[in-house]
Formats: structure tokens, C-alpha cells, sequence
């Protein structure tokens, strides 16, 4: 094993353990902070295929803000401390099966198919992203601000009260 | 630059929904008593001025890839195109606000930009030409459709089916971009042309992955055409969404997923051989399908006969023609792909219609159930004699145009050969089964005695026109059909360069 596999595996292991403490926290307040973790794995493993600009994204977006947004919003909320959240586990035996048989056949699917690949060293990926956004791919980032908006109203619309409409 | 530009000028249905949802956005900001009639009127021209430019697309012919082959411009999507522009006018016009009593004392500057929201997004869809678009477009329509359910917003049922549409819809959005994430590590290009010349060399290696693929991306345009076995959200968000959404869901969003699929399967897992296209690659993706479709007609009709509630029973009824519909796109000719456009113009009109009459008797009456349909031909003649046309026209009753539209999709799974008799058989037995609860909600109306204390309905002139319009629709077209054959046939043009 080479070191990039030693870092992907500590990287790996935080993303996948930090994830299940999410899901299945009886606290809010945990879930959110082990979420940190399962940000910061991800990034990592971002950086571990060569996309750059991605981790940084991530970091700065879901690390910095998103997760900070959701910390606030549960520790502002009231009475969110006593709150102890029900995990209810129906159907387990029949459920991790299918998960199962679900894993075997992408992990062999991942594993015997001859992936055409590049034999490239990782580049700085943040120029070319740019150019591609403002030339190949400008209807999709000119679509995704469209989305952006529409998601805006829809938020908007169902917070609002009703008697305010 | 001169990409764009070019591109521009063959996007300008597009550009006018984006510049009209836009000014209904601000115009509803500035607030004023007069601001409701005037983000409705906006909305209405800028459907009206989409509606033409689309009409001149499909005139001109125009085809070729734009803005970089993300987007493609055919006579095929110019029809995509004007049928989801005219579904959004129709609902406009025609179903709010007045005549939705669940919309009543809700603000409208939200509901119409949302509604040209999802227009602008269907148009995307029905357009898209590369994976990037493909996800980006399908996921901009499922949004704009899960936030336009929870309109309602003090309704629970409204929230609930907000809610479980969007639960549904991220599982099944979610397995499709790792479908089409696993397409492109095989073929290494997120263009479709690009990725058809790619399956046609072949992928060398096991095929595991090819397979996962294929079937996770069916798992996508099953959810969005609502399709067995991704149809459980259908009934609960048909039912909890306010009834002009329902009726634009049920058609538009379909039709849109039904345009993507139509250029995914033809132009990107088929080769075009004159008149029909072969299977390109390993996939035998028109298995699949078959058996999707029988499963969704059956299910839906079945299901349909034991519904009370009218907006339940036109949700199953609605996944039926869905499995009616995927004939077209089994049957892998241009006669199939010319039937799917016949039967989604049929079903337009039939489906927005039955809802209308839905929604005109839940203003008067304020009741969604059967049950509390009795006696409504003593009290509303015109409705009800409109209500049995259309669910005539969905049986499949000549000469109405639901039954062209099953004439066609019937005919181009016979013209397929011997082999395919007995899933036109299916089709047939399952016609018959949808004759029964269509025909209940008819003897309900007709011939139920009861509510013989209550008055009868005063429809409003305007309700009155549009149940004409619709009934029309269904009545008239076989007249001058030789033309809407024609249009539908020169319509059948895919364009599949990058």
C-alpha cells in the first residue's frame, strides 16, 4: 500500500463512521456534529482524486456554511436539547438483505467492469471548471441559477404564514 | 460567442418563459391591490408568446444541437414543446383562480411563476441532449412540482403529498444520476450522440455495469412518468395537491419525461435504420420496458376501479395511460414514436377535461368524492354531458380522440410482428377494465338517484366556454384529422448529431 491508499482508507473509514453516528444519534446535537466529520472526509477524499476545487467548494460551503447554518438552527431552537429522537428500526432482517445483495452487486459491478481511464496526472482544476461554466457548460450554469431562484420562492411561499398571503 | 448567439435564436421559447417568470416575480414584489390581475395577465402572454415561437420552431423544422450540444432543436421536441406550453396555458386560463376553490385567498404571484417555472423546465427536459442538462432539467421540474403540491399550505393532505413526492423523488432522481454517472465512467462523454457512438462499438468487458445503468436511469423516468412499480407517490400527491396542480401534473411533467425518454432510448441506446431503429448494444431495454408497461396499465386500472374519490381515480386512471403510452416507445419505429405524440395530444385534452369538470363540481359542491355525485345531470346537464364525452374519449370510444390516440400506440405494437400480439391483447383487456369505472362515474352522474334537495350548479359563462372548448377537442379533431396525422408525422424527426 502506498500512502495516497493509507489516506484514503483513514478518509474513507471517517466518511462512513461519522455518516452511520448521523443516522443513528439519538441527539440532534450529535448527528449535526459528527455531519462535520462526514464533510470533512468527503472533502478529503476529493482531494484524493484530483479535484481540487471541489474540496475547496465543500469545505467552504457545506463545512463553513451549511453545517454552521444547522448548528445554529438546532441549538435556537427551543427545547431542542430534551428532544430525543426515534430511530425505529422496522424490518431489519429483510431490510439489510436487500441492502446487502444491493452492495455485492455495485461493489462487483465497480470492480469487474474495464473502466476506459485517462492516464493523467491531477491538474489544477479550477481554471478549466471556469472556462467550461462560461462557454460548454453555460446553459447548465445559467439553468442552475434559474433553479436557485425557483427554489427561493418555493422556501419563500412555505414558510410564509398563511394569513400573510 | 457566436455559438450563443446562434443558440439564442433557436431558444427563444425559452428565453421568453425565463424573461416572463422573471418580471411575474418582480411585478408581484411591488405589491398593490391590481398586482393579481397583472401577474396573471403577464403570465398568460408570456405562455401565449412561448406558445408561438414554439409553433415557429416546429413550422421552420428547425434542428441541430445548441449551446454547445447541450440542448437539442427538432421537429420532435418543437412538438414536446407546444404540447407543454398549451398544457401550462390551458391550466391558467382555464382552471385558476376563480374556478379552484382550494386556491381561493392564496396569493398568485408564487403559483404563476412556479407554474412558468415548471413550463420552462419541462422544455429543458423535453430538449436535453446531454446527461449534464438531462439531471439538471429533471430535477428543476421534480422541485418546481414538489414546492407548486405544497401550495396548500394550511392542508395537511397538501404537506403530506409534498412531502412524499419529494422523499420518492429523491430516491429515485438519486439512483438516476448513479445510473448516469455509471454511463459516463463507461463511455467517458456526458453528450448523448457521444455516448450512442460509444455503445454502438460496443463496451468491452462484463456488461454488469451497462445493465445497472440502463435500469437505474429507468428508475428515473419511471418516477417522473409515474410508472409501476414508481408510481406509490402518485395517488397520495394527485389527491393532496390543489386540483389545477394535479391536472398539470398529470400531463405536462409526464409529457415531458416521456420526450426524454423518446430521445434517450431512440437516439442514444438505438441506431436509426429507415423507418425503425435497431437496438444499439447489449441492452435489451424494450424487454424491460414491455414488462413495465403491462405492470402499469394493469396495476392502474385495477387499482382505479375500487377509487371514490374522483382525484384518486383519474391518478390511477392516469398511470393506465402511462403504460398505454410506453407502447409507443417499445414498438422502437417512427410508427411508435408518431403514436406517443398522438396519444399525449389526445390525452391533453380528455385528462384536462375530466379535471376541469373535477374542479367546477368542487366549487359548487365542495366535495371530491363520488359518492356525492348523484343527480349532478338534473343539475348540471352541460357538465355531466361534457364529463361523459371525455371519459368516453379515455375509454377509447370512436370517434372521439382518445380513441385515435389508442388506434395509433395499438397499431404500432401490431406493426412490430406476431411476436407482439399478445401485449396489444394486453392493451385491449386492459381498455375493457378502465370501461368499468369510467362508465360508473357515468351511471353515477346519469342514472344515481340522490341530492335531489340541492340546487343546480350555476356555472359561470366562462366554465360554461371552456367545457365546450374542451368537449371540442375531443369531438372535432377526427375531422380534420388527416392534418394532425400529418403534423404528428412530420414531427417524428429526430435530430441525434452532437
Amino acid at each position: 500500500m502506498t500512502a495516497a491508499d493509507y489516506v484514503f482508507w483513514v478518509f474513507a473509514t471517517a466518511t462512513v463512521v461519522s455518516g452511520a453516528v448521523v443516522v443513528f444519534a439519538r441527539s440532534l446535537i450529535y448527528s449535526a456534529f459528527a455531519l462535520l466529520f462526514t464533510f470533512f472526509g468527503v472533502a478529503g477524499l476529493y482531494v484524493l482524486l484530483g479535484a481540487d476545487f471541489l474540496a475547496a467548494t465543500q469545505l467552504l460551503i457545506y463545512v463553513g456554511g451549511i453545517l454552521v447554518l444547522l448548528l445554529f438552527g438546532v441549538m435556537l431552537t427551543h427545547r431542542i436539547y430534551d428532544l430525543k429522537l426515534r430511530t425505529e428500526k422496522t424490518q431489519l432482517g429483510p431490510g439489510l438483505i436487500v441492502a446487502a445483495g444491493i452492495f455485492i452487486i455495485f461493489a462487483n459491478a465497480a470492480l469487474i467492469t474495464e473502466w476506459p481511464t485517462v492516464g493523467r496526472e491531477p491538474a489544477p482544476t479550477t481554471k478549466e471548471i471556469g472556462r467550461l461554466f462560461l462557454g460548454e457548460y453555460l446553459l447548465a450554469f445559467e439553468a442552475a441559477s434559474v433553479l436557485l431562484l425557483v427554489a427561493l420562492i418555493g422556501a419563500a411561499m412555505i414558510v410564509r404564514r398563511k394569513k400573510d398571503a | 460567442m457566436e455559438e450563443v448567439l446562434r443558440s439564442l435564436g433557436l431558444f427563444k421559447p425559452e428565453i421568453a418563459l425565463t424573461a416572463g417568470l422573471l418580471l411575474v416575480v418582480i411585478v408581484d414584489s411591488i405589491g398593490g391591490a391590481w398586482r393579481n390581475g397583472a401577474v396573471r395577465i403577464l403570465s398568460i402572454a408570456t405562455l401565449a408568446v412561448a406558445l408561438g415561437y414554439a409553433v415557429e420552431l416546429q413550422v421552420a423544422g428547425a434542428q441541430g444541437a445548441i449551446f454547445s450540444g447541450m440542448l437539442t432543436v427538432d421537429p420532435l421536441g418543437s412538438f414536446f414543446k407546444i404540447i407543454l406550453v398549451l398544457a401550462s396555458l390551458l391550466i391558467i386560463t382555464a382552471f385558476t383562480f376563480r374556478a379552484a376553490r382550494e386556491l381561493h385567498g392564496l396569493g398568485q404571484g408564487e403559483f404563476h411563476a412556479l407554474i412558468l417555472a415548471l413550463t420552462l423546465s419541462n422544455l429543458l427536459l423535453a430538449g436535453a441532449n446531454d446527461i449534464v442538462m438531462l439531471y439538471l432539467a429533471l430535477e428543476m421540474v421534480s422541485i418546481t412540482s414538489y414546492v407548486m403540491v405544497a401550495y396548500l399550505k394550511g392542508d395537511r393532505m397538501s404537506n403530506e403529498a409534498s412531502l412524499k413526492y419529494l422523499l420518492f423523488g429523491a430516491v429515485s432522481t438519486g439512483g438516476m444520476l448513479y445510473g448516469l454517472s455509471l454511463l459516463y465512467g463507461l463511455t467517458g462523454t456526458t453528450s448523448l450522440p457521444g455516448i450512442r457512438e460509444v455503445l454502438a462499438t460496443g463496451v468491452p468487458g462484463p456488461q454488469l455495469a451497462l445493465y445497472l445503468a440502463t435500469l437505474l436511469i429507468v428508475v428515473g423516468f419511471g418516477f417522473k412518468i409515474a410508472a409501476v412499480p414508481f408510481h406509490f407517490w402518485c395517488p397520495d400527491v394527485y389527491q393532496g395537491a390543489a386540483t389545477p396542480v394535479t391536472a398539470l401534473l398529470s400531463v405536462a411533467p409526464k409529457a415531458a419525461g416521456f420526450g426524454i425518454a423518446v430521445r434517450f432510448f431512440f437516439g442514444t441506446f438505438a441506431v436509426p435504420v429507415t423507418g425503425t431503429w435497431d437496438l444499439s448494444g447489449v441492452i435489451d431495454w424494450q424487454l424491460l420496458l414491455v414488462v413495465i408497461s403491462v405492470a402499469t396499465m394493469t396495476l392502474g386500472n385495477v387499482a382505479a376501479l375500487t377509487q371514490n374519490n374522483m382525484k384518486r381515480l383519474l391518478a390511477y386512471s392516469s398511470i393506465a395511460h402511462a403504460g398505454y403510452i410506453l407502447m409507443g416507445i417499445v414498438a422502437l419505429s417512427d410508427v411508435g414514436a408518431r403514436s406517443l405524440l398522438i396519444y399525449l395530444f389526445a390525452y391533453l385534452f380528455m385528462n384536462l377535461g375530466a379535471f376541469l369538470v373535477v374542479t367546477l363540481v368542487h366549487l359548487h359542491d365542495g366535495t371530491f368524492d363520488l359518492r356525492d355525485y348523484p343527480g349532478l345531470y338534473r343539475r348540471a346537464p352541460l357538465l355531466t354531458l361534457a364529463m361523459g364525452l371525455f371519459m368516453l374519449s379515455l375509454i377509447g370510444i370512436p370517434p372521439l380522440v382518445g380513441f385515435l390516440g389508442k388506434l395509433y400506440v395499438f397499431g404500432a405494437v401490431v406493426n412490430m410482428g406476431s411476436g407482439y400480439y399478445w401485449y396489444a391483447a394486453v392493451g385491449a383487456v386492459n381498455a375493457a377494465i378502465a370501461g368499468f369505472y369510467y362508465l360508473r362515474v357515468l351511471k353515477v352522474m346519469f342514472i344515481d338517484a340522490g341530492n335531489e334537495d340541492k340546487p343546480p350548479l350555476k356555472l359561470a359563462f366562462v366554465d360554461r366556454a371552456w367545457l365546450l372548448f374542451f368537449a371540442a377537442a375531443n369531438l372535432l379533431p377526427v375531422l380534420f384529422w388527416s392534418r394532425i396525422d400529418e403534423w404528428a408525422r412530420g414531427a417524428v424527426v429526430l435530430y441525434t448529431g452532437r
